[in-house]
């Protein structure tokens, strides 16, 4: 965080007002969001992709660098970039003890289901936490959910209310076990930073939904992107890709509202995103029968490529998708918001009005999977 | 290697028809919800040990990851669907 100003401090002749303004902590840290996050997002980008020539990770670092610019803020709200480092080697311990406890747990609920003798017990559970964070209560609310037996139903005011099957189970989670090694693993952010108050307060609806929905949709962007880069290999290409993209808007929008969505993804873009896609596919074709060939036909773009007919063949392709990409994105989006408001968006952000969201999900089964 | 993929495959498919029982005949809406649920996840096993099936592993995961946002998406829209109307 204060690296930068002795260095500054370091050059008598520097303008140091003007450094200062424009790295100020804040600044910095937004920096340090987007690096980290787009490394992220590269490193799962480098899992799904199996094509490691310079070419596909060009459009690898492309995208990462998209993604990471438009949702850069979404993945680290609860724990800031500086912290990650001291939170994900513990994280990582924390999993093993938690697999162990899902086996225990998953044997002892076996033995329950078959006994002959019914001992079900099914019952509620309050339970009053003592984490702040946020992160570290969907962390908890989760592990719950995971461990068979206990299913969270709802945090509210610090207090999970649990659904346990039985009074084993149940007594299991009142010894505060998992809330200690939780908390052990969050402890630099408790102490460290203030910000977990504040931001329990802003999200206090459905903390589990929103952050959650948070951490997915930059992966699921990503995914998107993946299926529309690499349609001419695998199944997908542009329209299963950019149904994919709409469903993370969608997503977006079922977790923070109508409103707040609208504001970002605007009528405005998605116009522009869909006249722009059919301009670039409607532009490619035609740009192949200028040159002599039929609609859409690839092999004369290599005039301007140089590259040998297959391969202008499937540059040609990728260029056709990436349209078609944009242009299904934007429509599946404006669909869904001209049905879910029908017309007119509701006064207050939470009374958000989905009238078929079902039918939107209809739409978005793959059907025909492409394999070239 | 491959049968026993099979058998699984089999069980799997065998375990989902007590899931479709509860979710035509199911009393309440959230019991379908839920068995909607339980089929959408059994459905992604049985689509990646069909990729071992095949040998197309790769292939299989990128749709069975498809499957698994969708049936994630479904069922926040439906719960929220409800949560607005509060009547079931």
């Amino acid at each position: 965080m204060n690296n930068e100003s002795p260095k500054t401090q370091t050059k008598p002749f520097t303008p140091l007002t003007s450094y200062q303004t424009v790295f100020s902590q804040k600044r910095l840290e937004q920096v340090r969001h987007f690096l980290l996050s787009f490394i992220l997002l590269f490193l799962f980008w480098l899992l799904l992709s199996g094509h490691y020539d310079i070419f596909h990770i060009s459009i690898g670092v492309f995208c990462c660098l998209l993604v990471s610019y438009t949702s850069s803020d979404f993945l680290f709200v609860h724990v800031g970039a500086g912290d990650s480092h001291l939170i994900i080697p513990r994280l990582l311990t924390y999993i093993p003890w938690h697999l162990y406890q899902i086996i225990v747990s998953n044997i002892y609920l076996a033995k329950l289901v078959f006994s002959p003798i019914s001992r079900l017990n099914p019952h509620f559970v309050p339970y009053k936490t003592k984490l702040t964070n946020g992160l570290a209560l969907v962390t908890f609310a989760n592990s719950i959910t995971l461990t068979p037996g206990t299913i969270t139903i709802d945090l509210n005011d610090n207090t999970f209310y649990v659904h346990a099957i039985d009074s084993k189970v149940a007594d299991d989670l009142l010894t505060g076990d998992m809330e200690n090694r939780i908390e052990k693993v969050f402890l630099p952010v408790a102490h460290a930073r203030e910000r977990a108050g504040t931001m329990l307060a802003a999200e206090a609806n459905n903390l589990i939904v929103k952050t959650i929905v948070r951490i997915f949709t930059p992966f699921i962007q990503i995914y998107g992107l993946y299926v529309i880069a690499h349609g001419h290999y695998s199944p997908g290409g542009g329209f299963q890709g950019g149904v994919i993209l709409a469903a993370s808007i969608v997503l977006l929008s079922l977790a923070f509202g109508l409103r707040r969505t609208m504001s970002k993804v605007t009528e405005k873009l998605t116009t522009m995103l869909c006249s722009s896609g059919v301009f670039i596919y409607g532009g490619l074709g035609l740009l192949c029968l200028l040159l002599g060939g039929n609609f859409l036909d690839y092999e004369k773009l290599d005039i301007f490529l140089k590259v040998g007919p297959p391969q202008a063949r499937s540059l040609g392709i990728l260029g056709i998708e990436i349209g078609i990409g944009m242009a299904v994105m934007a429509c599946m989006t404006s669909i869904f918001f001209d049905i879910a408001t029908a017309g007119e968006l509701p006064d207050e952000p939470s009374e958000m009005v989905i009238k078929s969201g079902d039918a939107l999900v209809e739409d978005t089964i793959p059907e025909d999977t492409k394999d070239e | 290697m491959n049968s026993f993929f099979l058998g699984i495959c089999l069980f799997l498919c065998l375990m989902i028809l007590p899931c479709l029982y509860r979710a035509i005949v199911g009393p309440t809406v959230i019991d379908r919800m839920v068995a909607v649920g339980a089929i959408g996840t059994k459905t992604l096993v049985i689509l990646i040990l069909m990729g071992f099936l095949y040998e197309r592993v790769a292939m299989f995961i990128d749709i069975s990851m498809v499957y698994a946002i969708l049936n994630f998406l479904g069922t926040l829209a439906a719960a929220r669907y409800f949560e607005m109307e509060g009547e079931i």
